[in-house]
Parts: structure tokens; C-alpha cells; sequence
């Protein structure tokens, strides 16, 4: 069925990509009325993207004329979405044409005009570079904790590779993070705490061969449409099933067999009763534990970063412990599992003991191929990093991970979270390919890479601000400068309230110089010194990476619209000006590190094209998971004998960096993306689908990782190489309180999430008309009862007010989600509807992720 | 929410001319909501057409835009599904439908909210 289906795709579509070069197109896929049918003409070109919203990271075509994008369509032979797009894919090209498209840069003179959609004049590129890189120096000079950047999933990867060497060994600086710490953070410190490597071992063809998948608070049908429809089409096949686990039903509810409502933080109990049964029953994989599995204990109530804690959360004696893990016995470990019996996990959660009875039926199977889906429902949660260890825990026990249409699967928010965010090392802790600034040798590994002096980092020892940190002091008047791009942080952090200075308190956000590099007027430009306008996604060519570790391509297509120019080059230009003078060794700081692809002299790139500047940095880049120079012309004896650890340094170890071996770059294009690691064998480049699983590379399995690092014939055929002795770890996670819990003053569950149409913020899927029709207004959903109960009706506008801030509303019962009494979900796309002013500040203690799914609210009716 | 509906079971095929002509029977469009569709996109369902899918699912869209050996005289006036919608070269019916398509909303959102 499969088979056909592409091939019939490619028939009518995808001859395009191999005809892009030619510029000739035939048809396009789509139920495109007759009026639509694409142009036949030479004077159209096709090119390969990915499509710049959601973590599916779906291929696309993109089809241009006369400098205009006509079309984008699915690509068939990009293994993640194989053809598919949903309708946000569809409007891409709609959404680099809105009419206020930022052309200019602009320079807000009087800072009084903050917070408002005026004040801000046209500059040149040349006054607009100047003024930044001025105060972006001088707050470096004078103290550079109270300078900050923050990045996103959204950023390209070798544009985040380039941002992060800048402010790591150019300005030496960890005040640095992206938008992912609001949604992939937990996951992040989930899979490093368990498997000391970042990223799933499994892939989207998972759900091909999944016989039950179950969503752990994940609305994948709107949030992730194209892996939903992926799934829908296993349903129908009649050989898998669908768990439901959800805290509100969902458009993902819609076609589960069982809705497993549950409340109260209870998805910790839930995963806990399971493991509990599975061991006092004896229905986990013994070989599986005895082979592959390590049991260790966590810190326990730790605390919240809560309305009375707030900032002082992190240097507190509970945020200082928070972290810590011991070493236990199995037995250890099931004795603290034993409290979760049906009824107490019944009564914790609210969750039906029969539903519970069939999840642990499920595990319990050893046949049945279950793969777990999660997402921003497990991760912003106030112990997210305790929920994902739960998941990985009886996923662990029955040793269903790493094998196709089995596994734990985090699903991601971002088209680049993974390959950017995570992979580059945009995070406050991180360095490039999984290494953390903290780790000594991490650090001479980077140093040797870079090419810098040995000691260079050591600056950079201590993580910098995280993300709500960073705004924290930002609000409290202790940053400085500012720069942000590719998010709208003014509409996404929670607590707005605060650090809008709209509490009358916090007013630091006034004082704060702020740069936002922008392809649209948003609230965060309203705060903005300087806006810089960006190109836009294929105006220029880059890369991202999804969240099944697939790296991808996307072409420029097209020019960006009047002076805007490509993030790169604006990077270029301000790290140049604030480098200016300085010395690395004895070297030119900015030559030493861009000089490669930069010419400063000329404000211009070394190369023709903007393909062979990109290539250029991604040797560097993955030399950083290639490191035998024997292999990879690019590195050197520096590089290996520290990845090696020749000289037995005490601590150190070899760091098995191919487990994130990556390809050139003509590859990514070539095959329309790859899933890392990619090995070269006999001259042909393979990607991997199932990490740690052995088996041959040219079915996807990871067959040179193990037998490099791992060993063979263990339990399942897979081998945790990656991994501390390797032996992933069970960690003791306990059921600990929300951070709030409904009181008579504020008695609703407050929920907020992406809904189909809209991006995010909105602000760009907002600019298409279609989109912006199809769902014009954020919506207050609340259960009937409720709303009898309080004597309103749809349409009422009410004033929803938290500890944190208040915002009005419309109430509706027929909105998109279904909330069960007590609780209420609206989105947060729409900037007129500032969500984020009640949301919460509290976050996980281990992960600093936002639990933006729990705030306790009231609902008041305007008079 | 309304969306009630379970996965299309394949087998359904023989309800659909009915079920469809349930679905269908509202006024028809009253303006071109899909004139500034870009080429190759999913148009957007007209005026009218809010909650089929939900109440309905693929069955209700497909009894009007869908091949039907039947011969569905609603096709007079609604969009065929494309070709690539289908695992066949000349559908006949719903069985011959790609399973990758059945969630008409993803792509195919409500012209007004």
C-alpha cells in the first residue's frame, strides 16, 4: 500500500526534485481546485526545504516565480512526513508576504515610547550595527553578567553553531539559551540524566510498526499534524491502537480507543503504578534489567520555583540538591514503588483503575510493540524531568526501547530544537554535540576544535542564565543588553505580567538595551532599541534538524524583501565591531574564529554562494563528531588525543563522539535528509534510524556505533554505548503536588498549547488570511458545567486572574478542546489575548522549564 | 470540541452515498473563500461546511468529493479529491482512499472560524 501510494506521489510531484536543477516542473500534489494547478513553465524552480514551523520537520518543495514563491508541497522522499503536509506547510509561502513585512532597520530614539507600536525610525544597516555592537562592548567591558542572548528552535543550526561560538569564545559568556528551554528542556535533562546522550534512539517509522501507541499529554493532531496523520493511517490498518493520556480531551482524543483522563500531576503515579506491578508481578524483562539497566535515586521534595520562593529559587537548599542522583539496588527501587497501588495512584491522579489496569497490561505483554509519545504536556510541568524519567523507566523495565514500533518518543516543538537548540549547544550549560561547559574535558575538547589557546574556556566553567533567569533579571533591572531572534519572548514567557513591568515593579525591561532581529512587528519589538529585519526562512539556504534526528537542508529561493538581510551576516557584523582590537593568543579574535568564512574588511563572506559558506562551517562543525583526522581532513592530533584521552588525565574517558557522526553536507541535500549518526561505508553515507539497536546500517540500524563502542548479544540486540558503563539508568521518581493546587480563591486548572492554524505567537501565520480566518480568536474553553454553574454563556467575556496577572476573554464550550470540570485551556497565539500574563513563573528544578500547563486561576464575568 | 468521530474503517464504503448526502445538503458557498490560495495548497472548506468533519469525519467529506462508482451527483458542484489522494490510478470508492489523507482538517481548515 505504502509503495504505491509513493510511488504514485513522486509520479505527479517529485520528478520536481530532481528536475529542480532544470527548473521544469510538471504537477503538484494537493487538492488544489483547477484554478490552482501549478505553473508548467521554464520560468519556474523548484527547490528543497523543510518546512519552518513544527518539530516534525517535514520536507517540502518549493516552487518560485519571477523571484515569488508560487507553491510549497510536501516532499515525498523526505522520510519524516514522506509527501505529507498540513495546512500550515501548505501557507508557507503566504507567510514571507505579510503587508508590514519589517524591510528596514529601525532605532528607537526615545525609550519612553517603549511598550507601544510607535517610537521606532528607519536607520541604516551601518547606524543600526554600530549602536548594537557599541552596547553590546560596552556592557562585555564593563560586566558581562548583565548581557544576554536568546535564541530558538527556530534558528538554523549552523546560524545557532555560529551564535553560540560567539558568545562562548568570542565574548566568553554563558548567558545564553533558546526558546527550547521552554519546551524541550525537561526531555533535554531526561535523556542526559538517563542516557548521558541527548536525542531519542527511535524514529517517526516507529509508528509504522507500533501495535499500541500511547500519548502522554501530547495534542499530536493539532501540534504535530503530519506524525498524526501518519498515525491515523496505522490505526486503519487495524493492527495498532491508541492511549490517550490526557489532562483535557483533544482533537488527539478524537479517534483513541481509551481517553485516560487523569489530573494533579498524576502522569508521576500513573508511570510509577505500572513499574510497581510490572516488578511485584514479575512481567518486566529480566534479561533486559540484568543486562542493560543501572537503578538510582533521586533528591525528593525539592520545591518549587513558586510565588513565595521566585528568584531564589536556584540558590536555595532545595534548587542546590535538586540534581543529585545515588545509586540503588532493584530491590531499592521497588520497595519505593510499592505505595502506588491502583487505589492510592487512583485517588493521587483521579485516573480509572481500569484504565490504569490496561497501561500496565500493556507493558505487561512482552510481545506487544508500544511506542510512547510526549510532549509539552510531560515537559512543562513542574517535575517534567521526573515525569520523562518515569516514561524511560517502564519503558526500560520491559525493554521495549530501540527496536522498530517500540520505543519512548519525546516529540518535539520546534523545527530546529534538536538540531539547533540541543545539537550546537544554544543552552546556558552547553557546548557543540552533547558536551556541557561544566565538564573539564568537554571544554579542551571545544578549545582543540576551535582552534583556541588551551585554558581559553575556562571562563565558561559555570552555566549562565537560563531562560525565566535571564528575564528574571532582566525584569529586576540587572541586564543590560539584550538580543533575541527567531522568537517573540514579549508573548511566549510566562509571567508576563512581570516582565512586561506591568506589575508596576519590575520595570527593568525599560532600562534593558534590547535588539530583536524580526521579520514582523510583535510585542517583543515593541520593547525593542533596535529591530534588525531578518530574511526569512528559504530567502537565505540553512539547516535544521527535527526531532528524529533528521538533518535537512532548506534552499534559498528567493531574495529577502528590501534591506533585509540573512542573521548570519548580521552576526558577522556585530561580532566584528565588538571584537574589534581584541587578541585570542596571539591572533585576531574575530579572524580566529570566522575568519574562515568571513571577510571582515569586505563585511562579506569568503564565498560565492551562500552554500559553500554554510559547507565551510559545517566541516568545522561536525568535526566535532568526527574527530580522526585519519577520516576527517578537518581535524587534527589536538582533537583526537584529547577524545582519546592519550595522556590517562584522571576523570576523563574517551568521549565517543561518532555517536553523533554526522555526513558532509551535500548529502543532507542529496538524500533529503539524514538521521544522525551517519557512517560512510564503502563511500556511500547511511543514516541511522534505531540508535544503539544492532543490526545492518543499510536497514538503519546502528551497526558501526556498536560495534565500535557497544557490545553484541546482549538482551534485544541493543547496546547502550553512549552510556555511563553502559547501563541507562531507572531513576526513583516520586508523585510530588503541582506547583499550584486549586484553593477557593483561584479553583481552576489553567492549561495554554498551540492549536493547528497558528504558529506559535501568530505572527506569522497570522499574516495569512486563510489561516488567520480559519481560527481569528483565542478562545477560553470551559466544560458546560462550569459554565452553567457560574451563570455564563459562550461568548461571555470574563477576566481570567492568577497570583500572576489577569487578562479578558471569550468563554466557549464548543472551542477546540473539551476541559473537564475544573479546568480550562485557551491558546496563546493571539497577541491581543496576552495569554502569559497569568501563566506562572515556576519551573522544573532540574530541567528550568516553565510549567505553563498548571496555573490556578479564577474566572471572573465583565461587567 | 465536537469531533466524535472514529477512524475511517474501510469497510464503509456501501454508507457513504447517504451519509454524504446528509452531510452536504447546506446552502452552498457565497463567496470565492479560496481565491487567493497558493498553488498546490489545500483549499479551505466554504461557508457552510463548519463541523462536517467534525461530526462526520472522512466519511462526510468524502460522499461529496470523493470517486464513487455510484456515480455521486454531488460531484456536479463540489472539488473532486486529486489524484495523489487515492492509492489508486481510477478510485471507485473509499476503499481505494489513502489512509495518509483521512484527516480532511489538517489540511483543509474551516474558510471562517
Amino acid at each position: 500500500m505504502d509503495v504505491s501510494r509513493r510511488s504514485f506521489i513522486k509520479s505527479t510531484a517529485v520528478a520536481l526534485a530532481s528536475a529542480a536543477a532544470a527548473g521544469t516542473l510538471s504537477t503538484m500534489v494537493g487538492c488544489s481546485p483547477k484554478e490552482n494547478t501549478p505553473s508548467n513553465g521554464a520560468d519556474t524552480e523548484t527547490k528543497l526545504a523543510v518546512c519552518r514551523f513544527c518539530g516534525c520537520g517535514c520536507g517540502v518543495l518549493v516552487q518560485s516565480k519571477n523571484g515569488k514563491l508560487i507553491s510549497v508541497v510536501g516532499d515525498p522522499d523526505n522520510d519524516s512526513n514522506r509527501g505529507l503536509n498540513c495546512v500550515k506547510g501548505y501557507y508557507l509561502a503566504k507567510a514571507l508576504t505579510g503587508e508590514d513585512r519589517l524591510t528596514k532597520p529601525l532605532i528607537r530614539d526615545d525609550k519612553s515610547t517603549k511598550g507601544t507600536t510607535e517610537g521606532l525610525r528607519e536607520a541604516t544597516w551601518e547606524e543600526a550595527l554600530d549602536l548594537v555592537a557599541s552596547k553590546l562592548r560596552e556592557t562585555w567591558k564593563s560586566d558581562k553578567s548583565r548581557l544576554g542572548f536568546w535564541g530558538s528552535g527556530q534558528q538554523p543550526i549552523l546560524e545557532g553553531y555560529a551564535t553560540a561560538k560567539f558568545w562562548k569564545a568570542g565574548l566568553r559568556s554563558n548567558n545564553i539559551d533558546p526558546n527550547a528551554r521552554l519546551c524541550m528542556a525537561s526531555a533535554v535533562v531526561g535523556f542526559m540524566n538517563v542516557f548521558q546522550t541527548d536525542e531519542p534512539a527511535g524514529c517517526y517509522a516507529d509508528i509504522d510498526d507500533a501495535e499500541l501507541i500511547i500519548t502522554w499529554g501530547a495534542n499530536m493532531a493539532e501540534a504535530h499534524p503530519m506524525l498524526y496523520s501518519r498515525f491515523m493511517a496505522r490505526m486503519q490498518t487495524g493492527d495498532c491502537k491508541h492511549y490517550d493520556v490526557t489532562t483535557l480531551r483533544t482533537r488527539t482524543s478524537a479517534n483513541a480507543d481509551k481517553v485516560m483522563l487523569f489530573g494533579n500531576n498524576g502522569d508521576l503515579a500513573i508511570l510509577n503504578c505500572i513499574a510497581n506491578y510490572l516488578i511485584k508481578n514479575g512481567t518486566y524483562d529480566k534479561a533486559f534489567v540484568k543486562d542493560h539497566l543501572q537503578f538510582k535515586m533521586g533528591e525528593e521534595n525539592i520545591g518549587n520555583s513558586d510565588w513565595e520562593v521566585k528568584d531564589g529559587y536556584d540558590k536555595s537548599e532545595d534548587g542546590q540538591r535538586a540534581d543529585a542522583l545515588k545509586p540503588c539496588t532493584f530491590e531499592d527501587y521497588a520497595k519505593r514503588l510499592e505505595k502506588y497501588t491502583w487505589e492510592y495512584t487512583a485517588k493521587i491522579s483521579g485516573m480509572a483503575i481500569d484504565d490504569l489496569k490496561a497501561l500496565y497490561k500493556a507493558f505487561a505483554d512482552p510481545k506487544l510493540k508500544i511506542v510512547s509519545f510526549w510532549t509539552m504536556g510531560v515537559n512543562q510541568h513542574n517535575r517534567g524531568t521526573w515525569v520523562n524519567h518515569n516514561i524511560y523507566n517502564i519503558h526500560l523495565l520491559t525493554g521495549k526501547i530501540a527496536k522498530p514500533g517500540c520505543g519512548p518518543f519525546s516529540l518535539t516543538g520546534q523545527p530546529s530544537a534538536c538540531g539547533t537548540a540541543r545539537e550546537v549547544g544554544t543552552f546556558s550549560h552547553r557546548l557543540p554535540a552533547d558536551l556541557v561547559v561544566a565538564n573539564p574535558q568537554h571544554r579542551r575538547f571545544s578549545e582543540a576544535v576551535w582552534n583556541l589557546p588551551e585554558g581559553w574556556l575556562e571562563d565558561i566553567a559555570q552555566p549562565g542564565y537560563h531562560t525565566t533567569k535571564m528575564f528574571r533579571e532582566m525584569s529586576n533591572g540587572n541586564l543590560d543588553f539584550l538580543w533575541s531572534a527567531h522568537n517573540n519572548w514579549a508573548q511566549s514567557m510566562t509571567d508576563l505580567t512581570r516582565f512586561l513591568g506591568r506589575d508596576g515593579e519590575h520595570m527593568g525591561i525599560f532600562d534593558c538595551f534590547i535588539t530583536v532581529s524580526e521579520v514582523y512587528p510583535t510585542i517583543s519589538t515593541q520593547y525593542a532599541d533596535v529591530v534588525l529585519p531578518a530574511a526569512m526562512w528559504v530567502e537565505r539556504e540553512g539547516m535544521f534538524g527535527n526531532g528524529e534526528r533528521r538533518t535537512a537542508v532548506f534552499e534559498k529561493a528567493i531574495d529577502p524583501p528590501g534591506d533585509a538581510k540573512w542573521d548570519l551576516w548580521m552576526l558577522m557584523e556585530i561580532a566584528k565591531r565588538v571584537l574589534e582590537g581584541e587578541k585570542i593568543g596571539d591572533d585576531d579574535a574575530f579572524d580566529l574564529l570566522f575568519g574562515k568564512w568571513y571577510d571582515k574588511e569586505a563585511a562579506d563572506f569568503k564565498f560565492e554562494t551562500q552554500r559553500e559558506v554554510l559547507t565551510e562551517m559545517w566541516n568545522e562543525y561536525r568535526t566535532f563528531s568526527n574527530p580522526d583526522p585519519k577520516q576527517n581532513e578537518y581535524s587534527n592530533e589536538r582533537i583526537i588525543n584529547i577524545h582519546d584521552n592519550v595522556d590517562n588525565v584522571e576523570g576523563w574517558g574517551v568521549m565517543k563522539m561518532e555517536a553523533k557522526q554526522l555526513a558532509p553536507y551535500d548529502q543532507y541535500i542529496e538524500n533529503h535528509g539524514m538521521t544522525w549518526p551517519c557512517r560512510e561505508v564503502d563511500g556511500k553515507w547511511m543514516a541511522t534510524k534505531w540508535r544503539f539497536s544492532d543490526g545492518k546500517q543499510e536497514d538503519g540500524f546502528d551497526e558501526y556505533g556498536v560495534a565500535q563502542y557497544g557490545d553484541a548479544g546482549l538482551r534485544k540486540g541493543v547496546s547502550f554505548y553512549k552510556t555511563a558503563d553502559k547501563r541507562p539508568s531507572v531513576v526513583f521518581r516520586p508523585w510530588e503536588p503541582p506547583a499550584e493546587v486549586p484553593d477557593n480563591e483561584y479553583p481552576f486548572v489553567f492549561c495554554t498549547g498551540r492549536l493547528l492554524e497558528h504558529w506559535h505567537t501568530g505572527s506569522m501565520t497570522r499574516r495569512v488570511e486563510e489561516l488567520d480566518r480559519a481560527l481569528p480568536e483565542a478562545l477560553l474553553d470551559m466544560n458546560p458545567k462550569d459554565v452553567e454553574k457560574m451563570g455564563l454563556k459562550d461568548g461571555d467575556r470574563v477576566r481570567l486572574v492568577s497570583r500572576w496577572g489577569e487578562v479578558e476573554i471569550t468563554v466557549s464550550t464548543a472551542g477546540r478542546t473539551e476541559p473537564p470540570q475544573g479546568y480550562l485551556f485557551a491558546p496563546f497565539f493571539a497577541e491581543e489575548t496576552l495569554i502569559n500574563l497569568v501563566v506562572q513563573e515556576a519551573y522544573c528544578p532540574l530541567s528550568k522549564e516553565p510549567d505553563f500547563k498548571k496555573t490556578c486561576v479564577r474566572v471572573e464575568k465583565v461587567s | 470540541m465536537k469531533l466524535k468521530v472514529k477512524v475511517l474503517s474501510l469497510s464503509l464504503a456501501a454508507v457513504m452515498g447517504v451519509t454524504a448526502l446528509a452531510a452536504c445538503g447546506g446552502a452552498p458557498a457565497k463567496q470565492d473563500v479560496n481565491a487567493n490560495v497558493p498553488e498546490g495548497a489545500a483549499p479551505t472548506m466554504p461557508v457552510g461546511h463548519e463541523g462536517r468533519y467534525d461530526d462526520l469525519g472522512l466519511n462526510g467529506c468524502y460522499g461529496c468529493h470523493g470517486a464513487n462508482q455510484d456515480a455521486n451527483p454531488m460531484l456536479a458542484t463540489a472539488t473532486a479529491l486529486p489524484a495523489d489522494h487515492y492509492l489508486v490510478d481510477n478510485p471507485t470508492s473509499v476503499k481505494d482512499f489513502s489512509s495518509d489523507h483521512s484527516q480532511c482538517l489538517t489540511c483543509h481548515v474551516p474558510a471562517v472560524g
